[in-house]
């Protein structure tokens, strides 16, 4: 271990790093891709960068804040946490209190700043199972009474988001789970029961839906309707193709000019390719890729299991996004609203994401003052030490 | 839970994850590296747009560079339906201000399939502005307003069947639009630019080079020989005839003999141009070079100049006219309307007597009256430029003639002659033998105002002269005289003489030729110059059936006679007969009055 430790040295100071180097990007990506439709809507070309900054400043607050406050105290309070989402969630989708974008209520709103509660969701439910694992690690391997109950707990916030309506963020926050249990020793065929499980509501709720039966089979054709569903694919895979190897340059998108919709949020992934090219875009899923990398090895470093838990669905959660966002974007998964973290713009994501940094840094972190005060530990294995 | 088993899933799941980005890799690869070329072409197509840059049609002047036909634009307002984003919501706020029913809007705006729907071609200008003011409100997305060109006739119906008009493209469809559309239209430029989706153009000044620029150069301008004044006066003569005899369709052409110009050419019924629903393809043709008919006695002035150039008579050559019948040879019986005896033959001229022509022509070779009639412009086209479809009338050669030709066609029978070619013969008789080319067209110049070089033909500034010394001065002289006694007191044209001015003429009221025969209708003409011995004006009028009385000498000598007096008072043509004292003296009294 100590060898392991003295390699890592500079791990968290180069996750820091990497973190920065990704929110400076991730706020220049935001400008370059949201400034035709800032000026054409508001008639401000810094409209969203401003408010990004504000953004920014504010996620920095609450990454400090997250490093600062002992995990353990989190830990406590997971409970809490997983009811207070759950009452968020409730609040979002009552009429008149959430607000509405595209038909969808995802926004809490007061005094001017929105707040979308299914972003503090994925977190609050990530501590939630992280604590549930490495309180019960002795009973892991019963299916009906640890598994599948902490799955109809997780159940309960999965559904209220569902019900925004929207399928993306629950799948993620699902798989993410379902990394979680892996990790924490639930045995493979609970796992691959679990799995075969779920697809049928899945497939249920795609049927029901009539947008998403139509994204599916876009997907599966995307010529299939160039106009309407298909548009917005079709005009992300034109930015993508039309950026060549070295893109037109950093700001040069036509695409952004209201040809592809949403480009500063979800689609920003297809501005950086038309722009930056191949170069730029590999470099990105590149520098993802090294990020999720540091966040593996101080994973690697954290003994205690909450704490290994959290850094495991911390990093499963953001790389699934990352994954499924340049997915879509590709044209290699269906259509669904996830955005790209640090990239995308969107002010709860940015926020909960470097929150999620901080906490990730304080596990790190503490884990030396475990190792001084070993023993009196909930939820660590004695045989680590 | 094993520490080990813990981390060993750990990597499990991150080699996972990385794999899949890995694999993103691959497929940016594709799309950007392997099929780039196909989505810059689709790229390109979409965001690359090139605009016309229309030319703007050229004008259409008079001679004094009154403008008889101009270019303008319209606004008109289409849809991208698939921009739009609430249907409803954007026919409701367009509703007020087009022109259209709630349903077609709703039905237009609903085609989300399709890229492009009109929804309103026919709004004004201030519906156009409103439609505007919501567009920056931003409550029509989707809807954009345009300027397609419009053509314009100031003048309203003045001289609209000459003019023509436009096609809704902006093409010339009739008349001289039709004949110089390549001379008016110009030629359409384009641009390349980048659009964005909301078809708005950006103009990058890397994108824009000097090849993605072409400039359009606007139509040429069409100075015509025609004086707006002598046409209007010339339509509301005619007009006023029209409206008393009720003719199927009557025809004025004012010329000046010594250049051949046309100063007015009038059509009636009248066709106004800015009124396309009226418009029926063919009914508004230019007829008096389409349509051929036979003259009749006007032929009369024509074939009294051979006989006294040819020698075979002079003005006072007694001529036996049979008392109104005559076997000019065996089987064929010639009639005069009025029974004349032996008269000279400058009566012959004067009462229009046909056995009286036709004796004074008949030892005329046919051969030489052929040539004669050809050199007059008969029997084929005068070349007048921009007219369409210029008929050469209708002269058979003298093999194809029969023993009566030589009386029927002094008399203006078998043969088909244009009202273009008939004023242009009595020009020719007007200037002293000397046949020139018929024209309208003063000069062409360019947008900026220089001679268009594409239309040399038609700038030239002076007379062409299609032929000279047809007939001898002399000739020419008699038979002026003669013409004068047409308009004198008991001559056929007595109602064309006018006062302060000499006025030679011939009256025509031809029957007209129908399948198998000649019908009740007449065509009645009157086609003379004034002043007689000095022409500045030569003037036909014709009007096709008319009702009521059918001699020409009553029903077109009058509208000859309104529309020299007051052309000739506009052109302030020297007076060249003292003016009868009595209407001096009633001019005098009544002038206080008014």
């Amino acid at each position: 271990m100590t060898g392991a430790r003295v390699q890592g040295r500079w791990l968290p100071e180069m996750f820091v790093a990497i973190v920065l180097v990704l929110v400076a990007y991730g706020a220049l990506i935001t400008y370059t891709t949201s400034v035709y439709y800032a000026q054409d809507v508001f008639g401000n070309r810094l409209y969203f960068l401003q408010r990004e900054l504000l953004w920014v400043t504010l996620g920095v607050l609450a990454a400090l804040l997250a490093y600062c406050v002992h995990y353990q105290v989190v830990q406590k309070l997971s409970a809490f946490l997983f009811v207070a989402t759950i009452a968020l969630l409730v609040l979002v989708l009552l009429p008149g209190v959430g607000r509405s974008v595209n038909n969808a209520a995802r926004w809490l709103s007061y005094g001017g700043f929105t707040l979308q509660p299914s972003e503090v969701a994925k977190y609050a439910l990530i501590i939630f199972v992280a604590k549930w694992l490495s309180v019960r690690r002795r009973h892991v391997h019963r299916f009906f009474r640890n598994t599948v109950l902490l799955l109809l707990l997780t159940a309960v916030p999965l559904g209220l988001i569902l019900k925004e309506p929207d399928l993306g963020t629950p799948v993620v926050i699902g798989a993410t789970i379902v990394i979680m249990l892996f990790v924490g020793g639930v045995p493979w065929r609970h796992l691959l029961w679990i799995g075969l499980c779920a697809i049928p509501p899945l497939i249920a709720l795609v049927w029901m839906v009539p947008y998403r039966l139509r994204r599916l089979v876009v997907f599966l054709n995307p010529d299939a309707d160039p106009l309407n569903t298909g548009f917005q694919i079709r005009q992300s895979l034109i930015a993508i193709g039309s950026g060549k190897i070295n893109g037109l340059g950093l700001g040069m998108s036509v695409q952004k000019m209201h040809y592809l919709p949403e480009a500063h949020t979800d689609f920003a992934f297809a501005i950086i390719g038309e722009e930056l090219g191949f170069v730029g875009a590999a470099m990105t899923i590149l520098l993802f890729l090294l990020f999720f990398y540091t966040m593996y090895r101080l994973t690697l470093h954290i003994q205690d299991m909450f704490g290994h838990l959290v850094a495991v669905g911390i990093m499963s959660i953001l790389a699934l996004q990352t994954i499924i966002n340049i997915g879509v974007v590709t044209g290699c998964l269906p259509t669904k609203g996830l955005a790209l973290p640090f990239i995308s713009y969107g002010g709860s994501s940015l926020v909960m994401t470097l929150a999620a940094c901080g906490l990730l840094l304080n596990i790190v972190h503490n884990q030396r003052n475990l190792r001084v005060d070993t023993g009196a530990l909930r939820g660590y294995d004695e045989t680590i030490v | 839970m094993n520490p080990v088993a813990l981390h060993r899933r750990t990597q499990w799941v991150f080699a996972l994850l990385a794999l899949a980005l890995v694999a993103l890799l691959g497929r940016l690869f594709d799309l950007q590296w392997l099929r780039a070329e196909t989505y810059q072409q689709r790229a390109r197509s979409q965001q690359v747009s090139r605009p016309r840059l229309v030319a703007r049609r050229g004008q259409i002047l008079d001679r004094n560079g009154n403008v008889f036909a101009m270019s303008t634009t319209r606004p008109v307002v289409w849809a991208d339906p698939s921009l739009v984003r609430d249907v409803a919501a954007t026919a409701a706020a367009l509703q007020p201000h087009l022109n259209v029913k709630p349903a077609v809007l709703l039905r237009q705006l609903g085609n989300t399939k399709r890229k492009f729907v009109w929804l309103d071609k026919q709004l004004s200008d201030a519906q156009a502005s409103e439609v505007r003011i919501l567009q920056k409100k931003g409550r029509v997305r989707g809807v954009f307003v345009d300027e397609l060109p419009q053509r314009v006739y100031p003048k309203g119906e003045l001289l609209g069947s000459v003019l023509g008009l436009c096609n809704e493209q902006g093409d010339g469809a009739e008349g001289i639009e039709l004949q110089a559309n390549a001379l008016l239209r110009g030629t359409d430029g384009y641009l390349m630019a980048q659009r964005d989706n909301l078809h708005r153009l950006y103009l990058d000044p890397l994108f824009v080079g000097s090849d993605k620029i072409l400039e359009p150069s606007n139509g040429h301008k069409i100075y015509l020989t025609i004086d707006e004044y002598l046409q209007h006066i010339t339509e509301q003569e005619l007009a006023k005839a029209a409206n008393e005899y009720q003719p199927q369709r009557a025809l004025a052409i004012v010329m000046e003999p010594a250049t051949g110009q046309i100063l007015a050419l009038a059509q009636w019924p009248f066709f106004n141009p800015n009124v396309r629903s009226n418009y029926v393809a063919g009914a508004h043709k230019n007829f008096a070079v389409t349509e051929i008919f036979e003259p009749g006695s006007t032929m009369k002035a024509v074939a009294g100049a051979i006989a006294l150039h040819e020698g075979r008579v002079t003005l006072d050559t007694p001529i036996n006219c049979e008392n109104g019948a005559w076997e000019h040879c065996p089987g064929f019986v010639l009639h005069d309307d009025h029974p004349l005896g032996t008269i000279p033959f400058r009566d012959v001229i004067r009462y229009s007597s046909n056995i009286g022509i036709a004796k004074a022509v008949r030892d005329v070779p046919q051969a030489q009256y052929y040539t004669y009639l050809l050199r007059f412009g008969f029997g084929r086209r005068t070349g007048i430029m921009l007219f369409p479809s210029e008929s050469p009338g209708m002269l058979q050669p003298p093999r194809a003639w029969s023993r009566l030709s030589m009386a029927s066609l002094p008399m203006g029978h078998e043969i088909g002659v244009t009202a273009l070619q008939l004023v242009s013969a009595m020009a020719t008789i007007a200037n002293g033998g000397t046949r020139v080319q018929p024209t309208i067209v003063k000069k062409i110049v360019t947008a900026r105002g220089e001679l268009a070089p594409e239309a040399r033909q038609f700038n030239y500034f002076e007379p062409v002269v299609a032929d000279r010394n047809i007939v001898s001065t002399g000739a020419i002289a008699s038979i002026v005289e003669a013409l004068i006694g047409v308009t004198g007191d008991d001559g056929t044209g007595a109602l064309a003489e006018m006062p302060g001015y000499t006025v030679a003429g011939k009256t025509g009221t031809a029957q007209k030729a129908v399948r198998g025969g000649y019908s009740r209708d007449c065509i009645s003409s009157f086609v003379g110059f004034a002043p007689a011995r000095k022409p500045a004006l030569c003037v036909l009028v014709v009007l096709d059936a008319p009702q009521k009385t059918r001699y020409g000498g009553l029903v077109a000598a009058p509208v000859f006679r309104s529309i020299c007096m007051e052309a000739l008072a506009y052109l302030k043509v020297a007076k060249d007969k003292p003016e009868p004292i009595l209407t001096q003296i009633a001019q005098a009294a009544v002038a206080p009055c008014n």
